[in-house]
């Protein structure tokens, strides 16, 4: 096991460089030039001489790679550079944007789960009745609605209409509530749809058919079905988590919300580069290492699976997309 | 079967799913209603009536007026050429690029292949959100860099795709048998290969449809994306965003809209995915009588 992890960690170094890499080159493909865009946003005139200046403060003089180089090993050591506009190093800004980023992912993880499953459940226990379609319906709209209209009416109905909860911000327990629910929505539906058709797959396998046979209690039998099921879509989970953190941009921005999405969103606005490029450096560490955890879990839930080493899920299409393994079984 | 056979096979098939047919029609008769706008919106999207501001719904009116006394069911229907084409365009601007792309890679395989492959893995390492998001970012807000991050973070998903398609077809019998009779490589790619890749490819591309949708919309939600006063659907609802206390209709037209076109989207995916895979059941499953 051991081997394996260390195996997958050394095949992260070249795919980080790539990332490292592609994060740089966006701002040095950027058809405005950084030293103007940083004399701009502080409102100073670009004159070619302060230009010249400026660019020898940023050490954009010097060629392409020696830049990358020189700006990748600060990178190692936690110096992202400075903000333009707060003229702030961008690690602490990030720093201090990150733990309500994560903390309104993770509200929603469970509110994806705690829905999810519950509703799952209902649907195979109930399949082909009211609850069923009224739960696939619910699923359907979900998976539709934009986030940002959704945030609206919750803001509309929960905020101003009832005055029930806050508008936005982040202010105690009860501001979590509607972000988090916009936030899982579009999760939630796939999820609910994924798990319900794996449930669905288990239940016709020869496993419970022995069981219901053995006569055992229907509740014993079911609690087997949701664990197998669970097991089975954790790779759906996987893919999840990284689309909530990466959806936070849209919703933190309709509540206000103190984190990475806003934070970049402001940065897009302000031409501050080094704070987008940090946040996609960011980003893209983050989903690396995520990825490599699901796999991780994946081969200790199944060990046959860290026997067959690279074959991960890149490239096998998406997984809101692509059916349910299921189907497979189906065919055959 | 011969590959524009499995073709036929589907339309036929597709003819009679009735929900699928009925989101083919809808999204015909949105994208008409964009196309035809000048003759159905009954005012100018971008007239602004001072007088006439915050209106409710009247004849005059279909849907009232927003802040600046501009008509919302003008806006609206002109809304549709701007969210829908767009999303339109941009698919087919991806999936071609993207299946050309892994076509090439496919037929020639060497180091073209190898580069290209490597390059997928890096883009497909985010999620496609934060790669728009990125590149949105490092060219500034605006159309046609929305339009552009939208290609660029999507083409590798039908580069992948296509290339493991051509891998696959390419030592089925009949495109043996072709390569056998002394047909052209471009004769056998175009003529045996991409229609049977064509299948999945539209699958996949419709559901990208709505996808794509919902990332333009909310980039113009956010002000990223397409810039007022241009009519389209987001940018409505980011307009709509700022009246929503005192005038909170508003939001349903906008928000109605990109719903039941996302859900079109997704209903034709669908169908389009029985149509293309008969043996697939739609119902996840096809239960056993215990």
């Amino acid at each position: 096991m051991y081997a394996f992890i260390l195996r997958r960690l050394l095949c992260l170094v070249p795919l980080l460089l790539a990332i490292s890499f592609l994060a740089f080159c966006l701002t040095a493909a950027s058809p405005s030039d950084p030293a103007e865009v940083a004399l701009r946003v502080n409102d100073i005139t670009p004159t070619p001489e302060v230009i010249e200046k400026t660019r020898q403060e940023l050490g954009l003089d010097r060629p392409f790679f020696e830049r990358y180089l020189a700006w990748l090993g600060k990178a190692l050591q936690g110096d992202l550079g400075t903000s333009f506009v707060t003229h702030r190093p961008v690690a602490r800004e990030l720093a201090r944007a990150l733990p309500s980023t994560l903390a309104l992912a993770c509200v929603a993880t469970l509110v994806v789960l705690g829905v999810g499953i519950p509703c799952a459940i209902v649907c195979f226990v109930r399949e082909g009745r009211l609850a069923d379609i009224l739960v696939r319906a619910l699923i359907f709209l979900g998976a539709a609605t934009p986030t940002f209209w959704a945030g609206l009416l919750f803001i509309w109905l929960f905020a101003v209409h009832l005055n029930l909860l806050p508008t936005g911000g982040l202010e105690g327990a009860s501001s979590f509530i509607l972000p988090a629910c916009t936030l899982a929505l579009p999760s939630l539906a796939t999820y609910t749809r994924l798990l319900r058709a794996g449930m669905l797959a288990t239940g016709q396998q020869d496993f419970v058919l022995y069981a219901r046979a053995q006569g055992r209690s229907p509740l014993a039998i079911l609690l087997q079905i949701v664990r197998n099921s669970l097991q089975s879509t954790l790779a759906a989970l996987g893919m999840t988590l990284p689309k909530l953190l990466a959806g936070t941009f849209v919703v933190e921005c309709i509540f206000a919300w103190p984190g990475l999405g806003r934070l970049c969103v402001t940065a897009i606005f302000n031409r501050d580069l080094p704070v987008i490029q940090a946040y996609v450096v960011l980003m893209g560490l983050f989903f690396v290492l995520f990825n490599l955890f699901m796999e991780v879990a994946g081969a200790l839930v199944d060990p046959r699976l860290s026997g067959r080493g690279s074959a991960g899920r890149k490239g096998k299409g998406r997984p809101d997309k692509s059916r349910p393994d299921t189907s497979m079984e189906d065919r055959a | 079967m011969s590959a524009r056979g499995q073709l036929d096979m589907a339309w036929n098939v597709l003819k009679h799913n009735r929900p699928g047919m009925a989101a083919l029609c809808f999204l015909a008769v949105v994208l008409a209603a964009g196309l035809l706008a000048p003759l159905i919106a009954p005012y100018d999207p971008l007239a602004v009536d001072m007088k006439a501001r915050l209106a409710s719904c009247s004849l005059e009116h279909l849907l009232g007026t927003d802040h600046l006394g501009r008509d919302l069911f003008s806006r609206l229907v002109y809304g549709a050429r701007t969210s829908l084409g767009l999303a339109l365009v941009i698919m087919l601007v991806t999936v071609s690029l993207g299946s050309l792309l892994g076509l090439a890679a496919g037929t020639f395989r060497g180091l073209f292949d190898s580069v290209l492959m490597r390059l997928t893995d890096m883009l497909l390492s985010f999620p496609s959100e934060v790669l728009v998001l990125a590149l949105v970012g490092m060219a500034g807000p605006g159309m046609e860099n929305a339009f552009a991050a939208c290609v660029l973070a999507r083409w590798p998903w039908y580069a992948r795709m296509a290339r493991s398609i051509t891998l696959r077809f390419r030592d089925m019998n009949y495109v043996l048998y072709a390569r056998v009779a002394g047909f052209s490589r471009t004769r056998i790619l175009f003529r045996h290969i991409v229609p049977g890749a064509a299948g999945e490819l539209s699958v996949l591309a419709t559901l990208d449809c709505a996808s794509v949708l919902l990332t333009i919309s909310a980039l113009s939600f956010l002000g990223l994306g397409v810039q007022p006063p241009v009519p389209e659907w987001g940018t409505m609802l980011g307009e709509a965003r700022n009246v929503m206390i005192l005038h909170p209709w508003q939001m349903l037209p906008p928000g109605l809209a990109i719903l039941l076109v996302v859900a079109a989207f997704n209903f034709l995916g669908d169908a389009l995915r029985d149509a293309f895979d008969p043996c697939f059941d739609p119902r996840g499953t096809t239960r056993r009588k215990a």
